[in-house]
């Protein structure tokens, strides 16, 4: 078994309720109290497509999403230097599209991840830092990452993020960074990772009582979708044809971006319907 | 704090082991097993004691970024605030937030915050206590009280807010009538128009159940309006979650988000909305498709059709710029569509025919059928039933010292109709200056027109006092004491929403963190300030804290026995309260029988420059997140684009291709020329700007106000004319001329 693969399955391991979940409140202690001690390990992960859907005809643009994003992720500012315009880290951002037309609309699309099914920068990484997890998250591991920069490269859809500075948040800024997420240091990639840590906290907490997290759980979940005001943003489990995202993605209003690179893209856009 | 109980609480969560614990003193334990000693592996954050090591808490409270006040949940781990989300419950927001709500923990953490009370001695602010603080300060105005109590000038930037009345009613009390509020979204001329056509002196909420358009005059309606958060999910709803897919059809200058989102953007001259609405009127009126119900009964139609005869599509669209064609098709689908929410807000209302704007916007209304109709449309602001404090017993030398004429010239001609008028204050002061200002919530000396004006009339005063929390322009040069404030996150306080919602809701603050520094609650400071100024002002403060002062009000609600939360005790209502952040009615209000009055008018908007010298017309405009420069520390905000195509923390001018001077391209930079000052800043192209026209976003050029709002682009208050309007005195951002040259 190639390193690579090894370290995959271990990231894949069915999980135990943690530490942390175990400490969350008395009650939640009780349950896990309450289990056998294999029934955790026993519950089968049921596999996943995550994937989300961005209606842009309830969008409006207004970037709550990429702050909620840069809140729960811990994505530093830098500072106010002109020359860090355009190379700050984002996961999340609107992106904006003039059209080809003259007199056509031009388009502002928040862009997360697309968590492609075929990702081209997971096959150019040299040292297994991006990896494709099973339920379809695109994921990043930061201390592995050694900062060669081709998985920016590849990414059709720039959603990939250089840290080209330390992060320099003062004393008083540090308090407000969110525990459950990782920093980054100098010199790695960063990107989107469908809030991963957020799942995974919501699977441990279905588990410990015993089930699968349900639909109206997830379709908020990722902080972006938590955040926005207009409920733009759905997400869920792709392969679940009873799930709020699936029904959603195969509507007729649905489409992908660049779609013919046949990188099976795990977010589906609706277009806007201009009555 | 009582250590063992904490401890032993703390260590078994901590999974140091239940055995070791009881009786345990703190200096008897390993330094890693210490409370304190976290301070090793992560800053020591005041409050973490309370908390278990990874415990978080979440508690329900109320936004303060803007006057929106949507509900929030704040997440908050061993004592830092780590998260803010929408909370799913409040009615306003259904679990939404805005960029601005989410970055209130930059404002809670910014490293620049200001660390406890300061003197200024010599020229420079060194800290002192706050007793020292307090008790020169009460000196100082027992001191003009004794002499000539209308002396004491108070400015608040707030409009509504229990904080805002404490302040209001120390100036009563005391006895000045130069209190001063209004904050830079200034909603006097709606507020006026309202008052006009339904006699009620307040901005419209807006009712959307069967509404199928919302019709935005110049409104900034998804961008800088305290509404945006609102309107992204009524437009949001009432576009895929409805039967009939809305319509959003926006009317204005420039190529911001509302013209985005727009369904059909008509791209009109600024100012011109008013003229649309009444363009549209005419024909509704001309082909007799109006709400006959209302309108039939109104006062002031006769003189209202006889305005509006004059307002042909032809005329209409010389003064608009858009096709004749176009208003009639306009007026149509609005008939076609009705009811309709016709929105104006503070941008359409920068302009110097802002009474005139609203007045028209409200009359479409009216022929529309859509004031005060349970399917949609312009409706009452409700309020929720709070009970009021007692009254003021004013003394004799108040009652004289409050019939003095207002420094700012307010509810007086040329300003009958005002409440207070910031803008005519810097030349009355250097006139007549005060001996002591108070101000809350503002920063006169960076964000009105002409900020150097301020300065110097500030400069006179001899006693300035800013209650502000951070090092901002006013603090920076002009205040000789400052109180800082808590963050909103920090202290407990009412959060009464702006009109908006058609249902009461009285939203609430509670501390979620304990306070960052050596901060105080400016209620409390206040209510503090007035014990120590004694008989009689003391007697209109007889609340020990200014919790009591507005546990007091909110038990109106318990006593109300209706809405989200009913209780039998006061006690157990306000622990309700407490926990849901919030307190609202079940359902929305329902419609009143309104008396409605057509007051009709009709002006131009008004610029200052000649035109042969000054060319364009400057429109400055609040961009999303930072607004007029309050969210200038907060990071996140500075890292969104100001309008669709600017890079981010960046002010650059947008201005139409061919009105740039030649040779010019995007990037470049430009020198903008106004009557009042020159300021250089990038050019942004836009080939969708209306020509004659420049837009420069407030909230640059900050001298002060921390690491991260110093030295970002330039103010473009710089520019700005400083004449207010005309009867209501708002302060307007839209009547300045400016030319372009190559910088």
């Amino acid at each position: 078994m190639s390193i690579r693969r090894w370290f995959i399955e271990l990231l894949d391991t069915p999980t135990t309720p943690s530490r942390r979940a175990f400490l969350r409140g008395s009650a939640a202690v009780g349950a896990a109290a309450a289990l056998p001690s294999t029934a955790s390990a026993a519950i089968p992960k049921r596999r996943r497509h995550w994937g989300m859907v961005i209606d842009l005809d309830r969008c409006s643009a207004c970037n709550a999403c990429g702050v909620a994003c840069r809140q729960e992720n811990n994505i530093p500012s830098y500072d106010s230097d002109p020359e860090m315009h355009g190379a700050r880290p984002e996961w999340m951002s609107m992106l904006w599209q003039e059209p080809e037309r003259a007199n056509a609309n031009p388009e502002l699309l928040p862009m997360p991840c697309m968590h492609c099914a075929d990702p081209p920068c997971v096959k150019v990484c040299p040292v297994g830092a991006t990896y494709k997890d099973p339920d379809g998250i695109t994921m990043q591991v930061w201390d592995r990452c050694i900062g060669c920069r081709y998985c920016m490269v590849a990414c059709p859809y720039s959603r990939r993020s250089f840290n080209w500075k330390e992060p320099a948040w003062s004393k008083s800024e540090l308090q407000m960074l969110n525990p459950d997420v990782a920093t980054r240091p100098l010199g790695v990639v960063e990107k989107c990772t469908f809030c991963h840590h957020r799942v995974q906290r919501l699977r441990e907490e279905a588990a410990l009582a015993g089930r699968e997290p349900t639909d109206a759980e997830l379709q908020r979940l990722p902080a972006c979708a938590a955040a926005c005001p207009a409920n733009a943003i759905t997400f869920g489990d792709l392969d679940d044809d009873e799930s709020e995202v699936a029904k959603l993605a195969s509507g007729t209003r649905a489409f992908r971006l660049l779609e013919h690179l046949g990188t099976e893209p795990s977010v589906y856009y609706l277009k806007k319907d201009r009555g | 704090m009582g250590d063992d109980h904490t401890i032993t609480r703390r260590l078994a969560l901590a999974g140091i082991g239940a055995a070791l614990v009881p009786a345990c003193k703190r200096e008897w334990l390993p330094p890693e097993a210490d409370p304190t000693s976290r301070s090793q592996i992560k800053p020591y954050v005041p409050g973490a004691e309370d908390y278990a090591t990874y415990e978080e808490r979440w508690f329900a409270s109320s936004c303060a970024q803007c006057a929106a006040a949507c509900g929030i949940r704040v997440r908050v781990v061993e004592g830092r605030a780590v998260r803010i989300e929408g909370n799913p419950a409040n009615p306003l927001n259904r679990g939404g937030i805005g960029a601005r709500g989410m970055s209130g923990l930059q404002a809670l953490y910014d490293p620049d915050r200001i660390a406890g009370p300061l003197l200024r001695i010599g020229g420079r602010l060194v800290p002192i206590s706050w007793d020292d603080a307090l008790s020169t300060l009460a000196k100082a105005l027992a001191d003009v009280r004794g002499r000539a109590p209308e002396q004491l000038l108070v400015i608040s930037g707030r409009e509504r807010g229990f904080t805002h009345e404490l302040l209001a009613r120390l100036a009563r009390a005391f006895g000045t009538p130069n209190f001063v509020d209004g904050s830079p979204g200034h909603t006097a001329p709606l507020a006026h128009a309202m008052e006009q056509a339904v006699g009620v002196r307040e901005a419209p909420a807006y009712g959307w159940s069967h509404a199928s358009a919302i019709f935005s005059l110049e409104a900034g309606l998804l961008e800088d309006s305290c509404r945006s958060i609102y309107f992204a999910r009524v437009a949001a709803a009432m576009r895929r979650d409805s039967a009939r897919r809305a319509r959003l059809i926006h009317a204005g200058p420039v190529f911001d988000l509302a013209a985005y989102n727009a369904d059909r953007w008509l791209q009109l001259r600024p100012g011109t909305s008013g003229a649309l609405a009444l363009g549209v009127c005419h024909v509704l009126l001309r082909e007799g498709t109006y709400d006959r119900g209302l309108v039939d009964r109104a006062r002031g139609l006769t003189e209202f059709r006889a305005l509006v005869v004059g307002f042909t599509p032809e005329r209409t669209a010389e003064l608009t710029g858009l096709p004749a064609a176009a208003i009639v098709e306009l007026a149509h689908e609005l008939w076609d569509r009705r009811p309709v929410l016709a929105v104006v807000d503070e941008r359409s209302l920068a302009f110097s025919n802002a009474v005139e704007t609203a007045g028209a916007a409200i009359a479409l209304s009216a022929l529309l059928g859509a004031i005060e109709n349970g399917d949609g449309g312009l409706r009452l602001a409700p309020e929720p039933p709070l009970a009021p404090w007692p009254e003021i017993v004013i003394d004799e030398v108040a009652r004289r010292a409050l019939e003095t004429p207002r420094l700012d010239g307010a509810t007086r001609a040329p300003y009958g109709a005002s409440r207070a008028v910031l803008d005519t204050l810097p030349a009355a002061i250097l006139a007549r200056p005060p001996s002591v200002a108070l101000l809350y919530h503002a920063n006169p000396v960076y964000a009105r027109a002409q900020p150097r004006r301020w300065r110097e009339a500030l400069e006179a005063i001899p006693l300035v006092v800013s209650f502000s929390p951070y090092v901002d322009e006013t603090v920076a040069e002009v205040a000789d004491l400052v109180l800082p404030d808590h963050t909103y996150l920090e202290r407990v306080e009412d959060a009464t929403p702006a009109p908006g919602l058609p249902r009461a809701v009285a939203g609430i603050r509670r501390p979620v963190v304990a306070p960052l520094h050596d901060t105080r609650a400016t209620a409390d400071v206040i209510i503090e300030l007035a014990h120590r100024l004694g008989k009689p002002i003391a007697r209109a403060f007889s609340w020990p804290t200014a919790r009591d002062a507005f546990e007091q009000r909110w038990l109106g609600l318990h006593a109300a026995a209706r809405g989200t939360i009913v209780e039998a005790s006061p006690r157990a209502f306000l622990e309700r309260l407490y926990e849901a952040g919030f307190w609202a009615d079940v359902d929305d209000a329902s419609p009143r029988a309104v008396e409605f009055t057509f007051s009709p008018t009709w002006a131009p908007p008004h610029w200052d420059g000649e035109p042969a010298r000054f060319p364009l017309a400057l429109l400055p405009y609040r961009p999303l997140g930072y607004a007029e420069g309050s969210g200038a520390n907060q990071p996140w905000l500075r890292s969104l684009r100001s309008r669709p195509g600017l890079a981010d923390w960046t002010v650059a001018a947008s201005i139409a291709p061919h009105d740039a001077p030649p040779g010019i391209k995007d990037g470049d930079l430009l020198r903008v020329i106004s009557p009042y000052g020159a300021l250089v800043l990038p050019a942004h192209l836009d080939r969708r700007m209306a020509s004659g026209c420049v837009a420069i976003p407030t909230g640059g050029g900050h001298t002060a106000f921390g690491r991260w709002a110093r030295n970002v682009g330039v103010n473009v208050m710089e520019l700005l004319s400083a004449t207010p309007a005309s009867d209501t005195g708002a302060s307007l951002l839209c009547t300045t001329r400016v030319r372009v040259e190559a910088a």
